[in-house]
């Protein structure tokens, strides 16, 4: 209990990230690598949070959150080529 | 030279070797060192600081790890420095595609500048009337 309560502000936030990620419309066009390797980062997330892996929750989060971060650059230096 | 001198031989460079292989360091630190050194050479320090900081402190901790023979955990810090270093990678590449559109921006409002000045400064003599043919 304890520790799910620990663990959900990065998986939440690795959720978010996941999500803003997929939901722009240039994801799959300037992306696709950086959303595909973020979506199967947030299942390991997702899956050790079920087995109770605390550290491995941790960890998949934050390779999630990056992943996308760098799927979300890749987008601007799309959108600024594109200007 | 004997049978058993010659079988104590190969046991020692078959212990050298285990050692050997024992102390290369997991393929993701060696990819982590790599993703590091193109970072910083794509200009990282200027564009993305914190997050290549953050590359190299996790890279340390991977190395430290593997030191230590803790392989899951130097895996677990080389991946995430791996990912901090991409990601300071696509910044550099986005700040400078930002700046080349920003410089473009400029130049093309310079020209509308000067265009929108244009028939202010117009010749006031008119033009040679052209021979008909």
């Amino acid at each position: 209990m304890c520790f799910d309560a620990e663990a959900s502000p990065q998986l939440d936030q690795a959720h978010a990230d996941v999500e803003a990620l997929s939901a722009d419309p240039l994801a799959q066009q300037a992306a696709s690598q950086e959303l595909s390797n973020a979506r199967k980062s947030l299942e390991s997330a997702d899956v050790a949070l079920t087995k109770g892996k605390r550290e491995d929750v941790l960890h998949y989060s934050y390779l999630a959150s990056q992943q996308a971060h760098t799927g979300q650059e890749r987008i601007s230096t799309e959108r600024a080529r594109k200007r | 030279m004997s049978a058993r001198n010659g079988f104590l031989i190969a046991a020692a460079v078959g212990l050298l070797c285990a050692g050997c292989a024992a102390r290369q360091p997991p393929p993701e630190i060696t990819r982590a060192q790599t993703l590091i050194e193109q970072a910083e050479k794509a200009g990282a320090q200027q564009y993305a600081a914190e997050t290549l900081d953050s590359a190299r402190s996790k890279l340390r901790l991977a190395n430290a790890a593997a030191r230590d023979g803790k392989e899951d955990e130097a895996r677990a810090h080389a991946n995430e420095a791996a990912a901090d270093a991409e990601l300071a990678q696509s910044r550099v590449s986005s700040g400078t595609a930002q700046k080349a559109a920003e410089e473009v921006q400029r130049g093309t409002d310079v020209l509308q500048r000067e265009a929108d000045r244009a028939p202010a400064v117009a010749p006031t003599q008119p033009l040679p009337a052209q021979p008909t043919p």
